[in-house]
């Protein structure tokens, strides 16, 4: 009898239901890179899994920690470089992508690059890489990251990768190609963009999560979608693929605080 | 051509880039060479070579960088990198992974810019760093169908720092595994160093010339420096040395602990075979990367 | 399947004073030196060595003692000189010898590895080399009269040699690029009853599988296997490195003298303690300036 879902898991599983068979997945660091395998192990086995060091569709037999590790090297179908896995973005074949970030805003713009002012910050931190070129260019992009006032501001100190800039309109306006943001996947709940305001909204929540929870860990004002859903509960055939298969000694899984 | 040679016909004020990504394929004996001959004044154009931007930063040999990211992958942040920028010694000028390569692929074809679709809308063009923003991009109107476009200038670094598999004398390198944007350095740079794990015969080069990533006619210098990227790893041959990168990361808390690091592995290793003797050739042997897996499996998994 | 990778330690523990060990490689090359300096720091008594075309490994096993009776064709140091330790035990009488010609000495593996009781040749009839070796007798073909050696086989106790790969389970390969030698090795391997491998690296199971043509050695032939990086240093191994000249010439010199040999066995085997001391001490300067290939991929 296995333990109950971690969050975690919650938002593991959550990211992976994002990805649609067959499709072309931009892949980073840490939750993602489980959040695929686990959706190539189950529902999507034909996803197209890419990462911006320039591997493509590869088979890794140990989980990778980072995307230029040799480990995600395994099985590849091409290795490329960054250029060419990057283009792919721009060119438009890339699906979904998945980012994280330290800032983020109630139209899902990003901040990766600074605290305190720019050029000389207060913090400076790594900077884009390719996370504008995501944000930019994939058809949905999907954040997965922890939920507190201090990562859910009103206004970006710096803004590194697109959501929808300020509203209705901007991105076409910008000559932005890909769709923008479809999904805020954090700790606290399961987030979408309200399609006429472009501005982020509840959609589901956890097991014993709540909306005050959420409200007060949000530094703007969040909307709530019409219908709260709960957060899609793991499989024990997903659990087993995270605890047992993919993620083993716990490198993404686990690192957090259970629910 | 010996490493301190190639090093010390860099001088200080230049601009360059070097190859590499994360864990993998830096220059980093070139790097030490540096730090012991002492450059100063120099600008990087950097597309995550992390650990070339922490080390050269942390011992003050720059003075300004182009960058898309700097992050130390599977450690945490550059702390002397985001130190500097913090307390106004780094000047920077950001970009996204693909608009510093479309600079450099611009500089490559000879051309004044290239078009783009990421780093609109944001703050990447909006604020600038130390680059007037009149030289770094343009928007207009297409002439083909009316959208608006991005323009991106061209950057042509002084040097290209490569470090690679095979080459022979003559400078035709092969590489193994994911290369980052090694071809793309060395078009759009002037003047071209590599350092190879292996110098091999031109006729091993010339059975397989579908796998050179490189040409001589792009090449102005090869050195053999074996192991040339330890801590970082090269595909193929060995994989990175997390403790190694574990003890710098943990050292780079305070400037005292850099300086200790540097003094341990620059100052009293005078050059490379010596710094190597320090690692130790059998500790060495333990990174090599398992010929079908590509890595070093840990666990005690056959 | 059996785990049967060793320690140098645990897989030299298993030859016992007084064996008869088959010795692989041949002219300086690729013979199993990390094994032989671990028999050295074992100080192993009484040894019968066996061997087809030899030098630094068995005058160093002379040196140090080790040895009582020494059978193959020749021991010397290539370019250069005799074998010294070898030539002072002969003289001295200390050791037995046992003459061969490359052939009669290959013969007595290949005999064993078919399970055969002895070969037949030609080589070695109207010469002094049956005179000391009892394993050499002449014979009459049954079929045409004619007059034939026939070399005995020989089931070493223990049979050491060095390759370039194995998995944890046993199974031994070079690589594609082994210049064409591989057949006295794997004849010395498995004639004898214990089979110690070295291997330049461990690899993974995939890694054998996906090559199974350079497999020269299945995992029902040998006993144990142990990492040995540079393990035939200073001798070569094939395209992997070359022989290192200066060490060579380095140990010629201590060879040639009895008290300077008892430093070099001090410094080198007993100091050092293992292989990994061993190379570390050689140091990069000297490895990295012999290593060929260095790529592990396949």
């Amino acid at each position: 009898m296995s333990s109950a879902p971690t969050r975690d898991e919650f938002m593991t599983v959550a990211a992976s239901r994002e990805i649609h068979d067959g499709e072309v997945a931009f892949i980073g660091t840490g939750l993602p890179m489980v959040a695929g395998y686990l959706a190539k192990a189950t529902h999507a086995p034909r996803v197209n899994l890419v990462f911006e060091s320039g591997i493509i569709d590869p088979q890794p037999v140990d989980l990778a920690t980072g995307v230029g590790d040799y480990r995600l090297l395994h099985g590849a179908a091409q290795v490329a470089g960054t250029w060419y896995a990057l283009s792919l973005l721009q060119q438009g074949k890339v699906d979904i992508g998945f980012l994280g970030t330290a800032e983020i805003d109630a139209y899902g713009n990003l901040n990766s690059t600074a605290i305190g002012g720019y050029p000389k910050s207060k913090v400076r931190l790594p900077g884009s890489g390719g996370a504008n070129d995501m944000a930019s260019n994939a058809h949905r992009i999907v954040i997965i990251c922890r939920h507190d006032r201090r990562r859910f501001v009103e206004r970006l100190q710096y803004l590194t990768s697109p959501g929808f800039l300020d509203g209705p309109g901007a991105r076409k306006a910008a000559g932005l190609a890909g769709g923008g943001p479809v999904r805020v996947i954090t700790d606290r709940a399961i987030l979408g963009f309200n399609p006429t305001t472009c501005r982020m909204r509840v959609e589901a929540l956890y097991p014993g999560g709540s909306l005050e929870e959420v409200h007060a860990s949000t530094g703007f004002e969040l909307d709530v979608a019409e219908c709260i859903e709960e957060a899609p509960v793991p499989t024990a055939e997903q659990l087993h693929l995270l605890r047992h298969v993919i993620d083993p000694t716990g490198i993404y899984i686990g690192k957090q605080a259970n629910a | 051509m010996t490493l301190e040679e190639a090093v010390r016909g860099i001088p200080s004020g230049a601009s360059f880039t070097a190859g590499g990504f994360a864990i993998s394929h830096q220059p980093m004996a070139f790097t030490r060479e540096i730090i012991r001959v002492g450059q100063r004044d120099l600008t990087l154009i950097g597309m995550a070579e992390c650990w070339v931007a922490e080390w050269l930063t942390a011992v003050g040999a720059l003075k300004r960088t182009y960058l898309s990211n700097f992050m130390l992958e599977g450690f945490g942040r550059c702390r002397r990198f985001s130190e500097a920028v913090e307390s106004g010694t780094l000047e920077v000028e950001d970009h996204s992974h693909f608009g510093i390569t479309a600079r450099l692929v611009a500089g490559g074809l000879g051309l004044p810019f290239m078009p783009i679709r990421s780093m609109v809308g944001t703050d990447i063009l909006n604020k600038s760093g130390f680059e007037p923003p009149g030289d770094k991009f343009h928007t207009m109107v297409s002439p083909f169908g009316g959208e608006p476009i991005t323009l991106i200038s061209a950057l042509r670094p002084d040097f290209a720092i490569l470090h690679v598999a095979k080459s022979d004398e003559l400078g035709n390198v092969q590489t193994f595994g994911s290369a980052a944007i090694v071809a793309e350095q060395a078009r759009a740079a002037k003047f071209v160093i590599v350092t190879a794990e292996e110098i091999v015969s031109t006729d091993e080069i010339r059975r397989r010339p579908e796998s050179t990533m490189i040409p001589a006619l792009m090449v102005h210098q090869v050195v053999h420096v074996p192991f040339g990227a330890h801590p970082t790893g090269v595909y193929g041959y060995y994989d990175h040395d997390a403790p190694h990168l574990a003890e710098y990361y943990e050292a780079s808390r305070t400037a005292e602990g850099v300086r200790a690091y540097f003094r341990k592995y620059v100052d009293e290793a005078p050059d490379h075979a010596t710094y190597l003797d320090r690692i130790g050739v059998s500790r060495l042997m333990q990174l090599r990367v398992d010929p079908a897996l590509g890595y070093v499996r840990s666990g005690g998994r056959p | 399947m059996k785990i049967k990778q060793k320690s140098f330690a645990e897989a030299v523990a298993l030859i016992h004073d007084g064996d008869v060990v088959g010795i692989g490689g041949h002219t300086a090359r690729r013979h199993p030196m990390a094994l032989v300096r671990e028999i050295v720091r074992q100080r192993k008594r009484r040894l019968h060595v066996v061997g087809w075309n030899n030098g630094i490994d068995m005058d160093l096993l002379i040196g140090a003692g080790c040895v009582e009776t020494v059978e193959t064709s020749y021991i010397g140091l290539g370019s250069f000189g005799l074998a010294p330790n070898f030539r002072r035990a002969a003289e001295a009488g200390r050791i037995r010898v046992i003459e061969h010609s490359e052939t009669t000495a290959m013969d007595r593996f290949r005999a064993a590895s078919m399970g055969l009781p002895f070969l037949t040749t030609k080589t070695g009839i109207g010469t002094d080399l049956p005179k000391t070796a009892p394993s050499m007798r002449e014979i009459t073909d049954p079929f045409t009269g004619g007059t034939w050696l026939a070399v005995q086989a020989i089931v070493p106790d223990v049979a050491i040699v060095h390759a370039h790969t194995a998995d944890v389970y046993g199974n031994v390969q070079l690589d594609t690029e082994r210049w064409h030698d591989t057949s006295p090795d794997v004849m010395i391997a498995r004639s004898a009853n214990t089979t110690i491998v070295s291997v330049e690296q461990i690899v993974s199971t995939e890694a054998i599988r996906s090559r199974p043509i350079n497999t020269i050695l299945p995992r029902v032939d040998v006993t144990c296997v142990v990492e040995a990086p540079y393990g035939a240093h200073p001798c070569c191994c094939d395209a992997r490195y070359d022989y290192d000249l200066e060490h060579l010439g380095m140990y010629a010199r201590s060879a040639a003298d009895p008290a300077a040999i008892e430093r070099y066995i001090a410094d080198w085997i007993d100091a050092t303690g293992n292989n990994d001391a061993y190379i570390d001490k050689v140091g990069a300067r000297s490895l990295m300036k012999v290593s060929l290939k260095r790529s592990t991929r396949q």
